[in-house]
Parts: C-alpha cells; sequence; structure tokens
C-alpha cells in the first residue's frame, strides 16, 4: 500500500535568493551542465574518426575568425563629418565660374558672324551696313534650289490658314496631323520602306534613334568620319563602338572578323548582341560618299 | 511714397539684392504691386532659413525688421507649394491599392502566358524577337513585353491622329481596329471634340488672327527656312530681334533660341558641364533633362521631389565630400528643376531653392517648359509666380510649344552666358536655326502678352486672365465632386487619379464617346500604380465647355468607381477652409 502524502520527507527548503553561495550553485549547475553537453557531443560526434573532430574544429575556428575580423566599407568611401566642419567646407568651397570667358578668337568669332537680311537662296542680302549687295550663297544647305520656289512657298501660305503654326503636343497626345502620317507614307514610299517615322530636328532624330535599338552591351562598328550627332548618340546609347578608317572596306573587313571571333570565343552561353555598323551616306564633314555595295555584302557575310 | 520708403528700408538692409534698385525700391522701374508685400509675412519659411540666420548678412539686416528674405515677403500672397500637401497615396483606401496590384499581376501573368503559347504555336509571328541566321533578335523579349502585350491593349487611346487646328475643339480623325489594335484603319468621318489634351494653354493655336497674319506677312518677306545650321548662314536679323524679345519677356539679358525643345535640353546641358561637375536633379525631371545630363557625362545626383530637405542634405553631402574616390572639391554644382511638372501640376519651390542658392552657391537651372507664359500674373512662368528676381536663376529655359503655338525652345540668362552658348553649344553650331513661320508667331504672340501690340493692347492679358479662371475653377469643381486631384492651385495641368490599368483605357473610351478628346497617362511616364488622367486647361475653353466637360466626369467617375474622396472632409490647398463633401 502506498505510504501516505504527508509521511513522504517534507520538500527541502529553497534557499533565500541574494546568497552568494546559490548563487554561484546556479551557475555552476549552468557551466556544469553545458560542459558535460559538449563532452557528450564531442564523444558523439568523434564516432572514431580524428579526422572530422579535427575538421568541425577547423570551421568553428573559421567562423570565429570571419566573424571577428576587421571590415571594410569599400562602396561608398565617405568621411563622416560633423556639420560644423560641414559648413566650414561650405563656405570654403568656391565653384568655378559657369561658363569661362570667351577667347580672343572666339570674341571675333562672334563679332564676324554674319547676319541675313530678308529670304535665304542662292543670292542672299547681309544686314552689314557697307556691303548690301546680294551674294552668292555658298553656305546653306540649299541642294535642290527649293528655297526660292514659289509653289512651295504658296503651298506654306496655305497650310498656315488651314492648320495654324504648332501642333501643340506631342504625336503621342492628340498631335499627330494627318499631314503628317501622310508625309510618312510619302518618305517611306521615296526611300522604298514600308514605314517611316517622321522627327522634329535632325540632331535629335539620330539622338533618338541610335540608343533605341543598340544599348549596353551590344557592338556598333562605325565610320571614322561620321558626323557630331552620330558620335554623340553613340556616346548615349553606352554599347562597345569599334571605329573603322573612313571608307576603308579592307579595315572594316578586318574588324567584322575580330568581333565575330570574340563573340564565337566567349561561348554559346552569352545572348548574343546585336550588330550594327553606323555610317552616313554622304558625309557632311568630307563629302565622300560611302561604297554602299561593298558594306552591304560584307554586312550580309559576317 | 509711404509704401515705397519701407520697401526702401526692406530691400537696402539686406545684401541680397545684387542689381540696383531705384528709390522706390524697385527693379527696372516696374511698378508691381505684388513686390511691395507686408513685411509680416509669418509664412513659410523653409528649414534652410536656418542657415542664413547664422549667415552674418541676415543677421546685420535683423536689427531692422525680423527681415524676410525679399523672395518670402513678396510669396506672402502666395502659399508655399510645401506647406500640408497631403501625400499622394496617404488618403487612398488600400482596397484600391491592392486590386491595383492585383491588376497589373494578372495582366503579367497573361502576358507571358500568351508569348510562351505564341512562341509554341504560331512561331512566324515572333521573327523579331528570336535569332535568326546568325542575326541577334532586334527587339528583346523582356523589354517589349510591355509595348507588345499590356501597351498593345490601349494602343487606341494614344497617337490619335487629327486634322486642322488643335484648339479648344478639335478635329478627331475616326478609326476602327479591327485586329485587337495592331493596325487601324480611317472610318473617314471626323468628329469635333472637346479638347482638354492639347498644351494650348494660351490659346494661340490658331489658324486665322492677328498671330497667323504676321507670320503670313513674315514668311512673304523672309522666305520659308533658313535651310542652314544657326552658326553657319542661320542668324537673320528676325532671329535677332526675336532673342532680344524673348530676353526681355522672361527678365534676362539675352537669349538663345533653339529649333527643338526636347534638343534644347539634351544639347545645351552638356555645353554647360562636363566631367568633374554634379548635376543634382529631382526625381521626376523630364527626359530631355536626363538626356542632356548623360550626355554631358557628370555625376548626377538626385534628390526627393520637390523636398527640400532632401535638396539641402544632397548637397551639404556632395559639398563636403567632394568628388567621389578623390575627394576634391566639384568644379561646378548645377541644380536642376522644373517649373511646372506636368504629371503632376505642381510648381517647383523657388523661393526655397534660391534662399539655398545663396547659402551654398552652386548654379540654377529651371525649365520652363510648361509654366512660361501660363503662369504668373503677367505670364512670366514661375520667377513671375512666385516674384523671384529672374537674375537669381542662372539658366532658364523653357519651350514655345506649349503657351505660344509654335515650336522650339530657348535658354535665357546673361550676356556671357549666351555668348559662349553661341560658339560652344551643339544646338547652336550643329543643328538647324528655327525656321521663319515658327519665328513670326514666337515674335507675333509674345508681343501679345507683353501688351506691346498696338491693335490688340489688351488680348494678351485677358488670355492670360481667363487661364487663370479657368484653371481655378476646372480644378476646385474637381475635387468639390470628389475626386482625386494632384497640383498646386493655379496650374494649368489638372491631374487626375485612376490608379486602376483598366480604369485608364476606359476613362479614355468613355470620353470620347461623349466627345471629349483627354489624354491619359501611365508607366514609364508614372510610376505604375499611379495612372492618372492629365487635363491641359486652355484660355480658349469657355465656361460652357468646362461644364460641359465636369458633367460628364462626374458622370464617368460614377461608373468608373474612382471618386476616393467622396463623402470625406479633405482640406486640399485650393480651398481655404474644409468643405464638407456631399
Amino acid at each position: 500500500m502506498d505510504p501516505p502524502l504527508d509521511t513522504l520527507a517534507p520538500p527541502t527548503p529553497s534557499p533565500p535568493a541574494g546568497d552568494p553561495a546559490t548563487e554561484r550553485g546556479f551557475f555552476h549547475t549552468a557551466w556544469d551542465f553545458s560542459f558535460r553537453m559538449g563532452i557528450r557531443y564531442i564523444k558523439s560526434s568523434y564516432k572514431d574518426d580524428p579526422f572530422r573532430t579535427f575538421l568541425e574544429l577547423c570551421l568553428i575556428g573559421f567562423i570565429i575568425w570571419y566573424i571577428t575580423k576587421q571590415k571594410y566599407n569599400i562602396g561608398t568611401n565617405e568621411i563622416t563629418l560633423s556639420d560644423k566642419e560641414i559648413d566650414e567646407l561650405v563656405d570654403d568651397w568656391k565653384p568655378e565660374p559657369l561658363v569661362p570667358d570667351l577667347t580672343e578668337f572666339e570674341r571675333e568669332t562672334l563679332e564676324k558672324a554674319i547676319m541675313i537680311e530678308g529670304p535665304n537662296g542662292t543670292k542672299v542680302r547681309l544686314a552689314s551696313a557697307t556691303n548690301s549687295k546680294p551674294l552668292l550663297n555658298f553656305a546653306s544647305y540649299n541642294f535642290l534650289g527649293f528655297l526660292d520656289n514659289p509653289d512651295i512657298e504658296n503651298h506654306a501660305h496655305e497650310t498656315l490658314r488651314k492648320y495654324g503654326v504648332g501642333s501643340c503636343g506631342p504625336p503621342g497626345f492628340y498631335g499627330t496631323l494627318d499631314v503628317h502620317m501622310e508625309l510618312e507614307k510619302q518618305v517611306a514610299a521615296f526611300i522604298g520602306h514600308s514605314t517611316a517615322i517622321l522627327y522634329s530636328q535632325a540632331f535629335a532624330a539620330t539622338l533618338s534613334v541610335i540608343p533605341c535599338f543598340s544599348k549596353r552591351g551590344d557592338i556598333i562598328v562605325a565610320d571614322e568620319g561620321v558626323n557630331l550627332p552620330i558620335q554623340q548618340a553613340i556616346v548615349l546609347s553606352r554599347s562597345k563602338v569599334y571605329w573603322y578608317k573612313h571608307n576603308d572596306m579592307a579595315d572594316l573587313e578586318r574588324i567584322l572578323k575580330d568581333v565575330n571571333k570574340q563573340l564565337h570565343g566567349r561561348g554559346a552561353k552569352n545572348v548574343l548582341p546585336r550588330k550594327f555598323i553606323i555610317t552616313e551616306g554622304l558625309f557632311q564633314n568630307t563629302g565622300d560618299i560611302t561604297p554602299l555595295k561593298d558594306l552591304v555584302e560584307l554586312k550580309h557575310r559576317y | 511714397m509711404g509704401k515705397g520708403q519701407r520697401a526702401t528700408q526692406v530691400y537696402k538692409s539686406t545684401e541680397f539684392i545684387e542689381h540696383a534698385r531705384d528709390s522706390d525700391g524697385l527693379i527696372n522701374g516696374s511698378s508691381d504691386p505684388f513686390k511691395l508685400a507686408p513685411s509680416n509675412s509669418s509664412s513659410l519659411l523653409v528649414d534652410s532659413e536656418k542657415a542664413l540666420k547664422a549667415n552674418k548678412l541676415a543677421s546685420a539686416s535683423a536689427s531692422v525688421e525680423p527681415a524676410p528674405t525679399t523672395a518670402a515677403a513678396a510669396t506672402a500672397n502666395y502659399p508655399s507649394p510645401q506647406a500640408e500637401r497631403p501625400s499622394e497615396l496617404e488618403s487612398v483606401p488600400s482596397f484600391i491599392l491592392v486590386t491595383t496590384y492585383l491588376s497589373f499581376l494578372m495582366l503579367i501573368v497573361f502576358a507571358h502566358l500568351r508569348d510562351f503559347f505564341g512562341k509554341l504555336l504560331h512561331p512566324e509571328e515572333y521573327v523579331q524577337l528570336r535569332e535568326q541566321n546568325g542575326y541577334a533578335p532586334m527587339v528583346s523579349d523582356f523589354e517589349s513585353l510591355w509595348t507588345r502585350r499590356l501597351y498593345g491593349r490601349i494602343r487606341d487611346c494614344f497617337n490619335r491622329p487629327i486634322t486642322g487646328v488643335a484648339g479648344g475643339h478639335v478635329n478627331l480623325l475616326e478609326r476602327v481596329s479591327h485586329d485587337a489594335n495592331a493596325t487601324f484603319e480611317f472610318t473617314g468621318r471626323v468628329r469635333n471634340v472637346l479638347n482638354l489634351a492639347s498644351y494650348n494653354y494660351l490659346g494661340f493655336a490658331q489658324s486665322e488672327g492677328p498671330c497667323a497674319d504676321k507670320v503670313e506677312q513674315a514668311m512673304r518677306e523672309n522666305g520659308v527656312t533658313q535651310a542652314s545650321t544657326r552658326a553657319e548662314a542661320g542668324t537673320t536679323r528676325l532671329l535677332a530681334e526675336t532673342e532680344d524679345m524673348v530676353a526681355r519677356f522672361v527678365g534676362t539679358e539675352a537669349s538663345l533660341i533653339v529649333s527643338m525643345g526636347y534638343a534644347t535640353n539634351a544639347l545645351n546641358i552638356p555645353a554647360l558641364v562636363s566631367r568633374g561637375c554634379l548635376i543634382i536633379s529631382d526625381e521626376l525631371n523630364h527626359n530631355s533633362l536626363v538626356s542632356g545630363a548623360r550626355l554631358s557625362g557628370a555625376t548626377i545626383r538626385v534628390f526627393k521631389h520637390n523636398n527640400m530637405q532632401s535638396l539641402e542634405e544632397q548637397l551639404r553631402r556632395s559639398i563636403s565630400q567632394g568628388q567621389p574616390r578623390t575627394h576634391r572639391p566639384w568644379k561646378k554644382i548645377l541644380v536642376v528643376v522644373e517649373g511646372l511638372y506636368s504629371m503632376e501640376g505642381e510648381f517647383c519651390d523657388l523661393p526655397a531653392i534660391v534662399r539655398l542658392r545663396r547659402r551654398y552657391g552652386f548654379y540654377l537651372f529651371v525649365d520652363e517648359a510648361h509654366s512660361i507664359g501660363a503662369l504668373g500674373k503677367r505670364g512670366r512662368g514661375v520667377c513671375d509666380h512666385f516674384n523671384v528676381d529672374p537674375h537669381d536663376v542662372d539658366v532658364l529655359m523653357g519651350t514655345f510649344t506649349k503657351s505660344f503655338g509654335a515650336a522650339g525652345g530657348y535658354i535665357a540668362g546673361s550676356k556671357a552666358l549666351i555668348n559662349y552658348l553661341r560658339l560652344h553649344s551643339h544646338s547652336a553650331v550643329y543643328a538647324e536655326a528655327m525656321s521663319v513661320p515658327v519665328l513670326a508667331q514666337v515674335s507675333a504672340s509674345m508681343r501679345m502678352i507683353m501688351g506691346e501690340d498696338r491693335e490688340h493692347a489688351l488680348e494678351g492679358q485677358q488670355r492670360l486672365d481667363q487661364l487663370a479662371v479657368n484653371a481655378r475653377y476646372f480644378a476646385r469643381r474637381l475635387a468639390e465632386m470628389g475626386f482625386m486631384t494632384l497640383g498646386d492651385s493655379g496650374s494649368p495641368v489638372v491631374p487626375l487619379l485612376l490608379f486602376s490599368p483598366a480604369k485608364i483605357p476606359a476613362f479614355s473610351r468613355e470620353c470620347l464617346k461623349r466627345k471629349i478628346a483627354v489624354v491619359v497617362v501611365s508607366y514609364p511616364a508614372t510610376p505604375i500604380i499611379t495612372g492618372r488622367v492629365r487635363f491641359c486647361i486652355s484660355a480658349s475653353h469657355t465656361r460652357e465647355d468646362l461644364d460641359y466637360a465636369l458633367e460628364n466626369i462626374s458622370e464617368i467617375g460614377d461608373l468608373l468607381m474612382i471618386k476616393f474622396h467622396q463623402g470625406k472632409t479633405i482640406e486640399t490647398t485650393q480651398t481655404t477652409e474644409t468643405k464638407k463633401l456631399e
């Protein structure tokens, strides 16, 4: 029969808190406990394989070293400064003038710039006081002589009376007129392609189209003598660019071969980049014409 | 004059003034009543005021009065754009945001599925996306997903062709699509619709009237075009006169006219800054400014939209740290902001920026593409609106497309700046000069706004007033109806938030059914969840036009459930007291 409850030994009274002997006892037991657990773990993981224990010790050592080593912040390289120091630096800082002063040559260029009076055409009149005879105009682009054409002027007047002057909006938002669309169709038919897009300014056209298709990671092979809009567009597109000597087809072929070799060398894992050849039909700076037939043949070959 | 004397006291004591003011304290003798503002303007001093107070100049003037700076004194009449503008997304029920995200998710999932099955079943339609014969795909798969699948669904809302003049009403060419917006064909009908979409703020897009007559006369005298770049044979007397007029209009010494608005930014910023300089630009700056900054090769840093604390912090950090890695001091710092942000309808905080400029010494570039001609009592743009001296802004840029009914842009500044740009900017040396009819239109409309046209002396001011009244009325009524609008009071651009991608084309098509033409914008012009419709108010809209539009917009709003603020009390910048909305 079970002994009645009250005959069991009374529970040992818990010692009052604050007694240093018992506190040490608590930590002592905790330390004791974990020490024993550690020994038990090592014993069980040892499994008669000293190398395994050695490896585990190395790993633990590595973790401790990594956590405690000095960390470097390479990214921003910023110095922390106090507010007062920042104020001083701000007061000290003197920027360059927004635009530098003009040199002597530049000032003369400005003064000598011609101002035209009246319409532009094959013969043009300058606005200077001394010379008011009409002069032959070899300065403006008037290849087909349309500037002197009265039909075009009349048409311009009619358009003004029908459409006003501005389109009041970009083409995306009610700025596309029916005349725009007709002109696009005519330009496409004139050149021989199916569609065309219009831009307001020639410089901006190049600047928009080239970066639209050629992006970072693509390859451009361009003629050295291309004009400034193309050069700026290539900069904006951030593609890799190779220059070939002006109108030199042998040089172009060499570069195309090199580019293809590099791409094959990289392996099939990489995405094939787009490759563009950029040149001008009639060069603005030198007046040459590009050998188009040879160029197209090279394009197909490579 | 008593008022003049007190103005003299305020102005002379501070050394902020760089230009001689005559004894009445007025610049150039112009008697603008807003410059003689009361001195007890308690408003609106931004935190950067502390920096100024530490400056010994400010302490000298503190002995006269608790000296507000000239800009703060004059802005007493206009609330600062920073004051309690509620954050866009705070007051939107989260239900709307969640459904917007879900809609986009669904659209993108469907887009990917359609692409996947399409490539399997109809490979010939995806020719341009795959490699063939060693040619890489012209358009990458991922980039064009948006254009093909999402934008393609709503393509009929954009690029709508018109004919005739884009004035208060416009003639739209009707078109239908039989193959899900891939191609369009014209039915041949022309519909006359109310135009809330074109940038025609002062109503100068006209084919008859005094401006058109002047254009015709100029074309007879000067031919149709210059056919040359400006540096070679493009400078004419007409161009030189128009440049002088623009400089006078804006309030600077000289100006340079460029034939295309976008190119004005893209080609002139590289002439001002280069490698070793820093450009600090607003988050939401226009693409042309970003293009110009990238072309220049300078380092670009961004500050939060219209947040002057963010700008100041960026300035302090940049100046004290110097160039990255070498810590050399920056050669120049150019801060680029816009006068009126067209997608938000907000103004920049020009007085605060000018105060920061005096403290930190950067150069300020303000792009007034939308604000020139449309803001300010005399139409001189954002400087006029805030009563800031135009000489405090280093480079003022603007376009003629919006308020003058022409095309092209200008840069205005000091004579030295413009002379330098004439020689070194790509737009002056390599790009065509502006053509004659456009120049003549600019000249004629500007003369009318300035009131220098003798026969129509009052018409310019009438148009300005009409625009201001129209804009305020429209924005106020929309807010009263419970729509969620953005923008500051007085801005002629009023955006209205739609959020969900399905409501964006729905709004546009419903409006078209009711003979109203509107512009809807979504990603990438705006953040992806805040798709919006943007109304452009014009001086050529009559009160009946606006009421008709408001009625229909209200109906559509009920249909699409976009009246997010209905039944709530909202404190807007348009109303000075809280109004209980119905």
